[in-house]
């Protein structure tokens, strides 16, 4: 509590907008900055994995398992060993990152978009539509949705795209409900009743008025949402039910070296802790943004502190 | 939530099962490999599917299977697994029993991991320890449990010798997988206890609690504990609902025979009726599990039962 307030006249400079403010708080968080430089660079290494890898990640090198054919513990020549095929861990783990870091996105894109259409729509119109749209959120937020994405994954054939499919579908009703609150709240404010005096038409409100408004609100939610679908993706995989071999995501890495974590721990370790880089990367970034944009909220995450 | 609310929420309940039925119905209707063929075996002869489709009304129109489904669900009756020939309902039940089991000590190992972290660092605000500890919870939380649940099978069951490397037994069975989703998630708990706790210390009551010279433990555990306890018994019902059915990965990595495990291999094998039965069950958990919550809400906050 008392830190929101020693902080906020710090954050208010007298001629900054409400964003330049927010970049303000941005810059001054030194846990969202190391996210932020987390992030970017996972992205880096996803967009130039050919160049970064030392090896092709599905050649099987001859002299990548020992005479009686077990994998290669790290070394000078594999730095993160090598996996029971033979194959370089480092390069798989960095192509790997390419598939896991799109599937995250990607399906956090399209469920954050389907939140954002049947936000605006319900939190918008009252009457039936409002009233069915909100009890399809409640009831997919209920369902029980790990065991319905394995029966969906059972009946769809196996690939990436299905994956990024199967997570957007249970990933869009939580943002959804959100993002319908804040658009019951903008839709009252005056502004909005200006506007409309002024014979301005509903999607001209909703997209010109109300939309921006909720774009830190989605910014937020993005980032925030990106980790746990990339934990989503890696359970998928896990099972054998995501991504498929010879591809490789950190799930898929995991799920090859389980099968031999007592000999090759290395295999299995290795992906985990940069799925935890990723994730924590994510929620620092995402929670530095929710506080840059709503000073309010940083009381109840760092307390007296 | 009052009494007078309870046959709303059963209806509510009801039709939530009736979507997730229709749902899982019409996707295991999908499934591109013919089921006939699957209970046959590689070796039937194609009169044996043909019978076996016509035994089980597979050659009927959807809407004739999805009535009869329907009707038999109506009185209980699941139908019968593909693979393993007996009644659905009976597989269930068989392994309803570990998946209480699993999910049970793993609520209790989030909590006893994470309250006690963060009773500590809403008492000692700002301390090395709550830094530490904020940090920590940071860290575990984007640990995938599967991953933590490797990692203790190999250091403490395989290096170490300690405890039973996976299956299904006594408790010594049960430690290591409730450890690895008890570390995953005692993050949730360390950071909402926190939280509520550092808010319920600045009340009224707490401030003259303290004035008339209470003890400082006796301040914490008798007056703001108690409050600060509500949100962590919601947390603690939905998790124990969702873990019921929703362990599937660990339950995978320790080969225990949980609702879970079980749904992989009817997965994999096309064993519609056992999947279909399991995605059922996970959602009457669930719907349950939240009914009770709603009941025992005004038992836990009393200024719910004034509100009424």
């Amino acid at each position: 509590m008392r830190s929101a307030a020693a902080r906020a006249p710090a954050a208010q400079g007298p001629f900054l907008s409400a964003s330049g403010r927010a970049w303000r708080t941005l810059a001054r968080d030194r846990f969202a900055l190391a996210g932020g430089v987390g992030v970017l660079l996972f992205v880096i290494l996803a967009v130039l994995a050919p160049v970064l890898a030392p090896y092709d990640p599905n050649y099987q090198h001859p002299q990548g398992l020992s005479s009686v054919g077990a994998p290669r513990s790290p070394d000078e020549e594999f730095v993160l060993g090598t996996d029971l095929l033979g194959r370089d861990l480092l390069s798989r783990v960095i192509w790997g990152t390419r598939v896991s870091l799109a599937v995250g996105v990607i399906s956090t894109i399209i469920a954050v978009a389907v939140a954002l259409g049947i936000g605006l729509v319900a939190g918008y119109f009252p009457g039936a539509a409002r009233t069915v749209l909100i009890w399809i959120v409640n009831a997919v937020l209920s369902f029980p949705s790990l065991l319905l994405m394995l029966a969906l994954v059972s009946v769809l054939p196996r690939g990436i795209w299905v994956v990024v499919f199967v997570l957007s579908v249970f990933a869009w009703a939580y943002p959804a409900r959100v993002i319908y609150s804040e658009v019951l709240s903008v839709a009252q404010r005056e502004f909005i009743d200006a506007a409309r005096a002024i014979g301005a038409s509903n999607a001209r409100i909703l997209l010109q008025h109300i939309l921006p408004q909720l774009i830190p609100l989605v910014v937020v939610y993005f980032t925030l949402r990106v980790p746990a679908t990339i934990l989503a993706e890696a359970s998928l995989s896990f099972l054998g039910l995501g991504v498929q071999p010879p591809t490789s995501s950190w799930g898929t890495i995991i799920y090859e070296g389980a099968r031999a974590y007592r000999s090759a721990p290395w295999i299995f370790f290795f992906p985990g802790a940069i799925i935890a880089c990723a994730v924590v990367s994510f929620n620092l970034l995402g929670d530095g943004l929710r506080d840059a944009f709503d000073p309010t909220s940083g009381a109840r995450r760092r307390g007296t502190a | 939530m009052t009494r007078r609310t309870i046959p709303a929420r059963l209806v509510g309940i009801l039709l939530l099962l009736w979507v997730v039925s229709t749902i899982t119905f019409l996707l295991m209707f999908a499934v591109p490999q013919d089921p006939g063929a699957a209970i046959a075996g590689p070796q039937a002869t194609p009169q044996v599917t043909e019978n076996i489709r016509n035994v089980l009304g597979l050659d009927q129109p959807l809407y004739v299977q999805y009535g009869r489904y329907l009707w038999r669900l109506l009185h209980g009756d699941l139908g019968r697994s593909y693979v393993f020939g007996r009644p659905v309902i009976e597989l269930l039940t068989s392994h309803l029993g570990p998946s209480f089991q699993l999910a049970l000590a793993c609520i209790i190992a989030e909590a006893a991991i994470g309250l006690p972290v963060g009773i500590i660092s809403a008492v000692r605000p700002g301390t090395r320890f709550d830094r530490i500890a904020m940090v920590g919870t940071l860290i575990t939380l984007g640990l995938p449990h599967f991953w933590i649940g490797l990692f203790l099978l190999y250091l403490v069951g395989a290096r170490l010798g300690w405890l039973p490397l996976g299956g299904y037994g006594g408790l010594r069975h049960l430690i290591l997988p409730a450890l690895a989703v008890g570390i995953a998630y005692a993050g949730w708990y360390a950071r909402v206890i926190r939280s509520t706790l550092l808010d319920v210390l600045t009340r009224d009551y707490v401030r003259t609690a303290r004035s008339k010279g209470l003890s400082e433990r006796l301040v914490i555990v008798k007056h703001a504990l108690r409050n600060a306890l509500i949100p962590v018994v919601t947390m603690w019902g939905l998790d124990f609902a969702n873990f019921v059915s929703g362990l599937v990965v660990v339950e995978a990595v320790f080969g225990w025979p949980g609702i879970g495990a079980q749904m992989v291999e009817a997965v994999l094998r096309f064993d519609v009726p056992l999947a279909m039965g399991t995605v059922l069950l996970a959602a009457i958990v669930v719907g349950v599990v939240n009914l009770v919550l709603d009941l025992i809400y005004p038992l836990l906050d009393p200024r719910l039962r004034v509100q009424n």
